[in-house]
C-alpha cells in the first residue's frame, strides 16, 4: 500500500508537462547518441549535462534517465544495420541482429530489440522500486566508517574490473582522486595544488572532465561515416512487430535475461556489457535452437537487449540507495545529482521522496516514450545516422564547448574540457579506462570527508575504522573484487607449476 | 608515426612514476602536512595518491615485462604488443580540434563565444569534412542559432558578446 502511495506521488510529478517534454528530449537524444558508433550512454549524459542547469531536479533527472535508456537501445540500431555496435553493451546484439538484417529482416530485429529493451526496462523498474527502499532502510544505520568502506568498494570494483590491465584502471582511479583533491581544503582552509590560480580554488568540477574524457576524446577518434542502406519496406510498422510464434520463442529468454541483467547491473563494476554477454550465453544454452545462434535468431537479439536495459536500471540501485555508482554512466549521473543539490544515498528516498519517486515514475514514462519513438520514428533515426560523421563531430564539439562555458560562465572550464579531452584521447589509445577516473572524481571529496569523520570518531585509529563489522565485510568484498582475478591467476600458476614438477 | 602498444605502455608507466614523484615533491613544497592538529592533514590524500600512482606505474612495468615474456611464445600477445596505437588520421583530427579549441579560448573575448563556435564549426566542416563552403556556412549558422536559442534565450547563459552583438 505504501509502495502504491509513493508511486502515486511519483506520477503526480509527471503531471508537469515539462517533465514529459524533458523525458522525451532525453530519450530522443539518447537514441541518437547511443546509435552513433563509439558514443555510449556516458558520452550522451556527459555532453548533455550542461542542459540540466537551471532545470528542476525532476526535469533534469528525467532527462538524464531518458538519455541513459535511450542510449542503451540506440546502440542496437547500428549493431543490427551495419554490424557496428553503438556501444559495448550492444556487441552481443550484432551476432544475430546483423545476420537477420542481411536476410532482409532488419525491421523485425529492430522491433524486437526495442520491445525487449522496453520489457526489460519496465520489469526492472518494478524490481528497482521494490528493492531500493529496502536497501535504503538497511543503509540508514551506516556511519562515516561504513560510507568510507562503500566508497572504497565503488572505486576498487570499477578500477579492478575495467580492461585487461588492473594497473591501468587503478592508475586512472588515483589520478581522478588526485584531481578531486585540488582546491581549498575544507577543514584547514589550505590551498592544494592551486599555484595561485583563482579558478582552481573551488576545485575541478567533474562535469568538464567528463565532457572532455567522454565527449571530446570520442569525437577525435570517431570519423568513419556510417553507410546505412535499409529497404524502406522492412521498416514499416507492421514489419517491426514480432508474430505470436516469435513472442512464444523469445519471452522466456526476455524474462530470464531481465532478471539476470538487473542483478548483474547492481554489482559495482559489472555493467550492461557483461549482463548482455551473460544473457546471450544463457539464451544460447537454454534455447532449443542453441546451435543456430549466430545465424540470425530472434532470441539472440531479444536476450542481450532486455539484459542491457535491465542492467542500466539495476545500476541505479547502488547509486541511489548507497551513493556508490557502479559504472561510468551512473557515476556521471550521481555527479549530476550532486550538482543539483541532491545527495544520493540511504536518505535519498526519505529526504527527496518527491524526486526519488518521480524518477521511478519517469522510468515508466521513459519506457513508454522509448517504445513509441523506437517503433514510430525508426526511419527518422536511420536518416540521422546517415548524416556525415564529421558534421556530427563539429556539432558535438561546439555543443560541448558551449556547455562547458555554461557550467560556470567561464572560459576556464572550456580550457579544462579541452585539456581533459586531449588527455582522454591519449588515455584511450593507451587503453586506460576513463570511467574509474570520473568515478574517483565524483567520489573523491566524499571519500575524504567520510574518512576524516570516521577517523575523528575512532580517535584516529584507522584499524578501528576498517574493522567495524559492516565496514570490514565491505572492505573484504572490495579487495576480492579488485584483486580476486590476479590472486586466482597466481594460484592457478602455482598449481600449474606443481603439476609440472 | 608508429607508436607500438608496448612502447606506449612503457611511456605511460614511466610518466606515472615521474608524475607520482612530482605530486609528492609538490606536496612537500606546498607544506601540506600529512597530519595536522592530530587529524588527517591536507597533504594526506595527495600523498596517498602520489604513492599509489608510483606503485601502479611500477606495476605497469611488471605487466609489460610479463607480457613481453609471454609474447615470445604467444603470437597473439606479440601482435598485440607490436600493434601501432596512433592513427595519423586521428592525430590530424586531434590537431584540428586542438587548434579550433585554442581559437575559441583566445578569440571569444573579442569576437564573442557564439561567433567563434560558429566559425570553428565552419572551419572543421571545410577542413575535415571536405564540405563545400556554402554548405558549411549554412550548417555553421544553423548551429550558432541553435546554441543561441538553447543557451542564451532558454538557459539565460551570459555569453561573451562580440562585434555582432552575440
Amino acid at each position: 500500500m505504501n509502495l502504491l502511495h509513493h508511486l502515486a506521488l511519483g506520477f503526480s510529478i509527471l503531471a508537469d508537462p515539462m517533465v514529459i517534454i524533458y523525458s522525451l528530449v532525453g530519450v530522443v537524444c539518447g537514441v541518437i547518441i547511443g546509435a552513433l558508433p563509439g558514443l555510449g550512454p556516458s558520452v550522451g549524459i556527459a555532453v548533455l549535462l550542461p542542459m540540466c542547469y537551471g532545470l528542476s531536479p525532476a526535469c533534469a533527472l528525467c532527462m538524464l534517465c531518458g538519455i541513459y535508456y535511450g542510449a542503451m537501445y540506440g546502440g542496437s540500431i547500428t549493431a543490427i544495420l551495419i554490424n557496428t555496435p553503438g556501444d559495448s553493451a550492444a556487441i552481443m546484439t550484432t551476432l544475430d541482429g546483423y545476420p537477420l538484417a542481411r536476410k532482409g529482416e532488419a525491421g523485425k530485429a529492430l522491433g524486437m530489440s526495442c520491445l525487449a529493451s522496453v520489457i526489460g526496462g519496465t520489469v526492472s523498474v518494478v524490481l528497482f522500486m521494490t528493492l531500493a527502499p529496502i536497501i535504503s532502510n538497511f543503509a540508514t544505520s551506516f556511519g562515516p566508517s561504513e560510507y568510507f568502506a562503500l566508497m572504497v568498494l565503488g572505486l576498487t570494483s570499477i578500477a579492478g574490473m575495467t580492461g585487461k590491465s588492473p594497473a591501468k584502471g587503478f592508475l586512472a582511479a588515483f589520478l581522478g582522486l588526485f584531481v578531486a583533491g585540488i582546491g581549498i581544503d575544507l577543514v584547514f582552509g589550505t590551498t592544494k595544488f592551486v599555484f595561485g590560480n583563482v579558478n582552481l580554488y573551488s576545485g575541478i568540477d567533474f562535469v568538464p572532465v567528463a565532457m572532455g574524457l567522454f565527449g571530446i576524446a570520442e569525437i577525435i577518434c570517431n570519423f568513419q561515416d556510417n553507410d546505412i542502406h535499409v529497404d524502406k519496406g522492412s521498416l514499416k510498422f507492421k514489419k517491426l512487430l514480432p508474430n505470436g510464434q516469435e513472442w512464444k520463442r523469445t519471452l522466456p529468454h526476455i524474462g530470464r535475461g531481465t532478471i539476470l541483467g538487473f542483478i548483474v547491473g547492481m554489482l559495482p563494476g559489472a555493467g550492461a556489457t557483461i549482463a548482455s554477454f551473460l544473457s546471450y550465453d544463457m539464451a544460447k544454452r537454454t534455447s532449443k535452437h542453441g546451435k543456430e545462434f549466430g545465424t540470425g535468431m530472434i532470441e539472440g537479439v531479444a536476450a542481450p537487449e532486455c539484459a542491457n536495459n535491465a542492467a542500466s536500471m539495476g545500476a541505479m540501485v547502488p547509486m541511489l540507495t548507497l551513493g556508490v555508482p557502479g559504472s561510468g554512466a551512473t557515476a556521471i549521473m550521481m555527479g549530476a545529482l550532486m550538482m543539483l543539490g541532491i545527495s544520493p544515498g540511504p536518505s535519498f528516498f526519505v529526504k527527496n521522496a518527491e524526486v526519488a519517486w518521480g524518477l521511478v515514475a519517469s522510468m515508466y514514462l521513459g519506457n513508454i516514450i522509448l517504445v513509441c519513438i523506437g517503433l514510430g520514428a525508426l526511419s527518422l533515426f536511420v536518416k540521422i545516422l546517415n548524416v556525415k560523421t564529421t558534421t556530427l563531430n563539429a556539432l558535438i564539439f561546439a555543443f560541448i564547448l558551449m556547455g562547458a562555458y555554461a557550467l560556470e560562465n567561464s572560459m576556464f572550464t572550456v580550457g579544462v574540457t579541452l585539456f581533459f579531452g586531449i588527455l582522454g584521447y591519449f588515455l584511450k589509445k593507451l587503453k586506460v579506462p576513463a570511467a574509474p577516473m570520473v568515478l574517483a572524481l565524483v567520489l573523491g571529496a566524499l571519500t575524504e570527508t567520510n574518512l576524516r569523520q570516521a577517523l575523528i570518531i575512532a580517535d584516529n585509529n584507522f584499524f578501528a575504522v576498517i574493522t567495524k563489522p559492516i565496514s570490514a565485510v565491505i572492505i573484504v568484498i572490495a579487495l576480492l573484487l579488485a584483486f580476486g582475478t590476479p590472486i586466482k591467476n597466481l594460484f592457478a600458476r602455482l598449481r600449474g607449476g606443481k603439476k609440472a614438477a | 608515426m608508429k607508436l607500438k602498444a608496448k612502447l606506449g605502455d612503457l611511456i605511460l608507466a614511466a610518466l606515472s612514476v615521474i608524475g607520482g614523484i612530482v605530486i609528492l615533491v609538490l606536496n612537500k613544497v606546498q607544506g601540506l602536512a600529512l597530519v595536522k592538529r592530530n587529524q588527517m592533514g591536507p597533504g594526506f590524500f595527495p600523498t596517498v595518491c602520489g604513492i599509489a600512482i608510483i606503485f601502479f606505474g611500477l606495476l605497469l612495468f611488471v605487466e609489460v615485462a610479463a607480457q613481453s615474456k609471454k609474447a615470445r611464445t604467444d603470437e597473439a600477445v606479440r601482435a598485440e604488443q607490436e600493434a601501432g596505437i596512433l592513427d595519423p588520421k586521428e592525430l590530424r583530427n586531434l590537431l584540428v580540434f586542438l587548434l579550433l579549441g585554442v581559437f575559441v579560448l583566445l578569440c571569444s573575448k573579442y569576437l564573442g563565444l557564439l561567433l567563434c563556435l560558429g566559425l570553428s564549426v565552419i572551419a572543421y566542416l571545410i577542413v575535415q569534412g571536405r564540405e563545400k563552403w556554402w554548405k558549411a556556412l549554412i550548417i555553421g549558422v544553423c548551429m550558432t542559432a541553435f546554441l543561441y536559442l538553447v543557451f542564451v534565450l532558454f538557459l539565460h547563459v551570459p555569453v561573451p558578446k562580440g562585434p555582432l552583438g552575440f
